[in-house]
């Protein structure tokens, strides 16, 4: 019983990061933006605009909830939680912490499931999240729409596939698929992190879930200049929010994978740093990579739509396949 | 106990919504209702301990061959032909003696056939010895069953050209991308009147 219970708390709490996360980072990235294009981003809500986010929310939930008549009801209502669902479920294979620690007098491990083919899930539960754009797309019966969902779709398809065979060297080399031993085989300094040796790896990775979230230079699902907004062309109020909402709590969930399987996870840079609990190294690293995503956003004008695919069809999947390769190669002969 | 309850839940919603796919006219709904079967199918291979098998299921069904299949749908706009029947008046009647066939087929095999695993029974704690579920399966796949393991990938590849042959067609240039990645002045005259 006390298990149940424990297991329900953690639950709660992960679900309470990813969410509780968004609405500071929708408020960053409206000061970074700012910031990068010498404005002053929000100002008037609260001390230096910090309760713009929530403004925000107001004001897209006094909306009115319109539903094109034209739209196919039920899949254009249902679209923009799908995205939800598999970014939470991710988020249960990330470890916060060492395994064994003692809370209260409770043995706990601070990771909701040590799964055994952890990476595999992460990456079936990015292909499942395909369907929220896609869906949303053809249900609002607009051509808009509809191109942009096809874009969003055939994106994410064609980035996954350079994206699982990056992720495969760090499997290769820690010999697990298990989140919670990828974290355990980069401990002891950062010179152990898989970012060193899986250098090509990290770099595809990182671009690649670029793409996955469709985040700018990689959001030919939206193009404002050609699409109007593409896939959420029709949505309005809070259904609009509901995806933007899905779209960073995504955020949260690809940043705390990458520096998971990359930058050690949970684990400090230096050993002496081990004071400091793994929860805070793990958040600090995602807000890191958060900044990176923002960055890149607000600074690089978007691919053309055939660059993209050419980026991810012959650069990224010869590149991955290459790299693996010659991980596989070095790790057989050493 | 739970798992008994689980499993009941998991295998109504399966078979529900198996139902649904074939009874909806809307093929999107058919589609989702199709994907949400599939979920239901993991979770009832996540009861029974095989963890690598619902993940790929997940990942390879509903990720993969069902994002295909939503393409498809959304290229083609099958809104316009609902009615399917008009398309193919007999299929039903085919369809009626042909299924309980194939179901019979299905109740005999399966009432017939001895189940026996490569390398003996496996139970959780074997697994668990074994250095778990990835680990054992590729083992297996690899050690016992190579052959037919590559005959399947060498399928796969003969698929997949096959497909690139038949989708590349010649005299399509303009269906080509790389057609669109020059400059203005690298395109060809013609093609610009057709764009106009």
């Amino acid at each position: 019983m006390t298990e149940f219970i424990i297991l329900i708390i953690k639950l709660v709490l992960i679900i309470a990061v990813a969410v509780g996360m968004v609405p500071f980072l929708i408020f960053f990235e409206r000061k970074f933006a700012g910031f990068f294009q010498s404005r002053m981003g929000p100002t008037y809500a609260g001390p230096w605009g910090s309760l713009q986010s929530f403004g925000d929310m107001a004001k897209l939930m006094s909306k009115e909830d319109l539903v094109p008549a034209a739209a196919d009801g039920p899949v254009f209502r249902i679209a923009p939680y799908i995205l939800f669902v598999p970014a939470f479920v991710s988020m249960t294979l990330i470890p916060f912490g060492p395994m064994d620690v003692d809370i209260f007098g409770y043995n706990v491990d601070l990771v909701v499931s040590s799964f055994d083919a952890g990476v595999i899930m992460f990456l079936a539960l990015g292909s499942l999240a395909v369907y929220g754009p896609v869906l949303g797309g053809w249900a609002s019966n607009n051509n808009w729409a509809l191109l942009g969902a096809l874009r969003s779709g055939a994106q994410m398809v064609s980035y996954e596939i350079s994206m699982g065979l990056a992720v495969v060297g760090v499997i290769v080399m820690a010999n697990t698929l298990n989140f919670v031993d990828i974290v355990d085989a980069q401990a002891g300094g950062f010179w152990n992190w898989f970012f060193i040796p899986q250098l090509v790896g990290f770099v595809i990775f990182f671009v690649a879930s670029i793409a996955e979230l469709n985040r700018d230079p990689f959001n030919l699902a939206e193009a404002e200049q050609e699409l109007v907004a593409g896939y959420m062309t029709e949505y309005s109020g809070m259904r609009w929010g509901i995806f933007m909402f899905g779209e960073y709590v995504n955020m949260v969930v690809m940043s705390a994978v990458i520096s998971t399987i990359f930058l050690g996870g949970w684990r400090a840079p230096f050993e002496f740093l081990d004071v400091i609990p793994g929860f805070i190294w793990l958040v600090s690293k995602m807000l890191f990579f958060i900044f990176l995503y923002m960055w890149i956003r607000w600074t690089l004008p978007r691919y053309r739509y055939n660059q993209l695919m050419d980026i991810g069809w012959k650069i990224f999947l010869p590149l991955a396949i290459a790299n693996l390769a010659v991980t596989a190669l070095i790790i057989s002969v050493v | 106990m739970v798992e008994k309850v689980l499993f009941v839940v998991f295998a109504a919603l399966a078979v529900g919504s198996g139902v649904g796919v074939i009874t909806r006219s809307n093929i999107v709904h058919a589609l989702m209702l199709l994907i949400f079967s599939f979920v239901n199918i993991a979770a009832i291979y996540l009861l029974t301990s095989a963890f690598f098998i619902a993940v790929v299921q997940i990942l390879v069904y509903a990720g993969a061959i069902l994002v295909l299949f939503t393409f498809v749908v959304m290229f083609l706009n099958l809104r316009q032909y609902q009615s399917m029947e008009q398309l193919h008046p007999t299929q039903k009647w085919v369809a009626l003696i042909l299924t309980p066939l194939v179901l019979a087929e299905f109740v005999v095999v399966a009432l017939a056939a001895t189940w026996t695993a490569v390398g003996g029974a496996y139970d959780p704690e074997t697994v668990a010895a074994g250095g778990g579920n990835v680990a054992l399966l590729g083992e297996r796949l690899f050690a016992d069953a190579l052959l037919p393991f590559e005959m399947a990938s060498l399928i796969l590849l003969v698929g997949m050209v096959g497909a690139v042959v038949l989708a590349a067609k010649e005299g399509h240039e303009y269906m080509d991308t790389r057609a669109w990645s020059g400059t203005d002045e690298e395109r060809t005259p013609e093609f610009v009147e057709q764009e106009v």
